[in-house]
């Protein structure tokens, strides 16, 4: 929650006036033009325009969201870019990571009973809002709302719909709108997302990118987060990166597949390892580290770490294999 | 442009009903977004040709219907909404071709008789339905606090008798107003209030007590002056894991028979309900089951438990049937609520009276949660057993996360229930 945003009193929030967020939206699109904010979400992520215009049609006309995809493709990345370049106020979004144990209270907020018995329920104090009213006219970023429980979920049915939070009998007004993100529900940990909660929102689901989209990505992240140590990346080692990748999705050992994000970082992490050692990242070394970023995220029918191991040197051998024998 | 495209959406609504794989084709309110969120996705597309619109349109209507759409097969659901929105700007092209050339024949007519508009039906129809809600009204205000600064108004000698009272009219209106009925049977703890702390919980006996006590010396009082005693709304102590032990048990994982996994993970759930001082009762099934105790207190009967699960071994066929038959019976006999979990691959016979099991055994008062192991299980089938029972459920490729998974999705039903 960010510290730009002064406590509401009570009898403020109380005194709120409806605003038409998709309206605003609408006025931010207006003014920016398309065009201009689709270049800014380019400078964070790479062949999502279309996923990205289909968040923002949504939004304009007040539909909230929900960015279905899996782990580590740039939801919470995508959520946030969007609400940053639609800058509807100031914060210009509240963003919470949910989690399982997350009460109704949280979400809405809750009054002190020691500070209002003493100084009265319009004492700044008295109520400490939560991330539902202190979202009004903003945009709300739910991240990994399938995480929340059912009892949580039903908080939000009221705040999304009927655009008003209650906290103890008090009926505070609160339009916002959700961009909410999720993984798909067969991913441990998460719960059935309700059908009353879902029926409020949209589903745009992002998928993987293909292997020379990946490829581009490992390069741009890589030697964006690598700027600093002045390198060079090979796009060799990339394309084998990006061949295991795939090889490894299309793949029915595996269950999961691996993220963008640990490749992106399997690939940097190469090369920062090379530049403390003052030589060039070779195969060898990027080996090393696809097994060590990559190893946590691969599940399947494996009997210990080792196999699990093996597997992942297997599938980089036949990437390589692939890739030079492409060359040649 | 909206006219069209809810005829469009109105097409897809029609195919959608009456395909036999749907179940329910999706919330009207889900609809009419869809007319709206198409027309706006339209206008913001850079470059818009005729043969990209009914891939967009057919994209929004399946993200925007997708989450309240209930299917009874699989079907590629984004294939079936494109086909039904090909179909659908053939018949306007048809439409608009058969109006240019009535308009052309019969010029003097200007007046046509136009259909209403199925945009405007629907909003007359979630009208309809929301004015037959009960309207949601404001709660009252904050009771208990309310009776609270009522007593640290007024302080005399007389304070516990009117703290009772007050606690008594709180248990009264809680009961009337918010349908609350606090069970008193079971105290959990008793700690100071801290925020997000259900107001009903406050304990006003003792809490006037300490803030009399500050206010005769002229204090102030903080948080830690308002005393919370929690109960444990209902009685959930009781657990019945039901294990599959068929012949499929015996297989190797890795290079223990899973049988064995299965066995470690019942004494370490065991363990965790020994903790909390639940209850617990374990029911074996191959092609028949068995109920090898009932209900016992886990602390106290510790031994005699771990001493009979390491005699399990596995033969025979699936009835998980019959597991939940015996579940049922042991039901009859204890008092409080009760939480079954199934353990199996669900490949079982009477997969329809299972159903039905579990739906008396949901009419009950018994949650019933099941974990799914092994990646050939039929994870459907398990799942709709949760869902019936108002359990979780778990899916693990192997049995080596089965403590962990009988533990959690014991621990998230006593959270709800508690």
């Amino acid at each position: 929650m960010s510290l730009g945003l002064p406590i509401p009193r009570l009898s403020e929030l109380l005194r709120r006036e409806p605003v038409d967020v998709s309206r605003l939206v609408v006025k931010a699109l207006r003014e920016r033009g398309v065009r201009e904010i689709l270049e800014h979400v380019q400078k964070h992520l790479k062949g999502l325009n279309g996923v990205v215009l289909d968040v923002l049609s949504g939004l304009s006309v007040g539909r909230h969201v929900w960015i279905v995809g899996p782990v580590g493709c740039g939801k919470t990345t995508l959520a946030e870019t969007i609400a940053e370049v639609l800058n509807l106020g100031e914060p210009p979004y509240i963003e919470v990571a949910c989690h399982s144990h997350m009460t109704a209270t949280e979400l809405t907020g809750d009054i002190d009973i020691a500070v209002a018995l003493q100084a009265g329920l319009d004492h700044p104090l008295a109520y400490i809002p939560g991330p539902l009213v202190l979202a009004h006219g903003r945009i709300l970023i739910l991240d990994e709302i399938n995480r929340l429980s059912p009892y949580s979920q039903a908080a939000l049915l009221q705040a999304l719909q009927e655009h008003y939070v209650l906290i103890r009998g008090l009926r505070v007004r609160s339009d916002f709108l959700m961009i909410a993100t999720g993984n798909p529900a067969e991913y441990s940990g998460t719960y059935d997302m309700s059908e009353a909660l879902a029926d409020r929102m949209k589903q745009v689901e992002i998928t993987l990118p293909s292997k020379d989209i990946l490829k581009e990505i490992l390069l741009w992240k890589a030697r964006m987060y690598t700027q600093e140590l002045e390198a060079e990346i090979s796009e060799e080692l990339a394309e084998v990166l990006a061949t295991m990748a795939l090889l490894i999705r299309r793949d029915k050992a595996s269950e999961t597949e691996p993220s963008v994000r640990s490749c992106i970082y399997a690939l940097a992490s190469t090369v920062s390892r090379a530049w403390l050692q003052k030589k060039e990242p070779t195969i060898e070394d990027l080996r090393r580290e696809v097994l060590q970023n990559l190893i946590s995220l691969i599940q399947g029918d494996f009997s210990s770490e080792e196999e699990k191991l093996r597997y992942l040197d297997k599938k980089f051998r036949e990437a390589l294999l692939l890739v030079r024998g492409r060359e040649h | 442009m909206i006219a069209e495209l809810a005829e469009i959406v109105a097409e897809v609504y029609e195919y959608l009903k009456n395909c036999d794989e749907v179940a329910f084709p999706g919330s009207i309110r889900s609809y009419i977004t869809a007319i709206k969120d198409a027309y706006m996705r339209l206008l913001l597309e850079p470059c818009l040709t005729p043969e990209k619109v009914p891939k967009i349109v057919s994209r929004i209507i399946y993200q925007n219907i997708s989450p309240s759409l209930v299917l009874k097969k699989n079907i590629d659901l984004v294939v079936e909404i494109e086909h039904a929105v090909c179909r659908a700007v053939q018949k306007l092209e048809q439409k608009k071709c058969l109006k240019e050339r009535t308009k052309t024949e019969t010029k003097e007519k200007s007046h046509e008789i136009e259909n209403i508009p199925w945009e405007d039906r629907a909003k007359g129809l979630i009208v309809e339905v929301e004015s037959s809600l009960p309207s949601l009204k404001e709660a009252p205000l904050i009771l208990s606090q309310s009776s609270l600064a009522i007593l640290v108004k007024d302080i005399d000698i007389n304070f516990r008798k009117e703290a009772k009272q007050a606690e008594h009219s709180r248990d009264v209106l809680s009961r009337k107003v918010f349908a609350y009925f606090p069970d008193k049977s079971h105290l959990v703890s008793i700690r100071e209030y801290s925020l997000y702390t259900p107001s009903m919980d406050v304990d006003l006996m003792k809490t006037s007590v300490n803030i009399s006590r500050k206010k005769l010396f002229g204090k102030r009082f903080s948080q830690r002056d308002i005393i919370v005693r929690e109960y444990s709304g209902s009685e959930l102590r009781n657990s019945i894991v039901c294990i599959d032990v068929s012949g499929s048990m015996r297989e190797l994982e890795g290079t223990v028979p899973k049988i064995e996994l299965a066995k470690k993970a019942v004494s370490k759930y065991l363990n965790h309900l020994a903790h909390i001082r639940g209850r617990f009762s374990l029911i074996a099934f191959n092609y028949r089951a068995e109920v090898l105790f009932k209900l016992e207190d886990a602390r106290r009967k510790r031994d005699k438990i771990e001493s009979i699960v390491s005699k399990l071994w596995a033969s025979g066929g699936t009835n998980l049937h019959a597991a939940l038959t015996q579940a049922r019976n042991i039901l009859k006999k204890c008092s409080g609520k009760c939480h079954i979990i199934v353990v199996s691959d669900g490949k079982t016979v009477f997969k329809k009276k299972c159903i039905s099991e579990a739906r008396i055994l949901a009419k009950r008062g018994a949650i019933l949660s099941s974990i799914a192991i092994g990646r050939s299980s039929d994870r459907e089938f398990m799942i709709k057993l949760s869902k019936i029972g108002g359990g979780v459920f778990h899916y693990l490729s192997s049995y080596k996360g089965l403590s962990k998974a009988l533990i959690d999705s014991d621990a998230s039903i006593r959270k709800f229930y508690a």
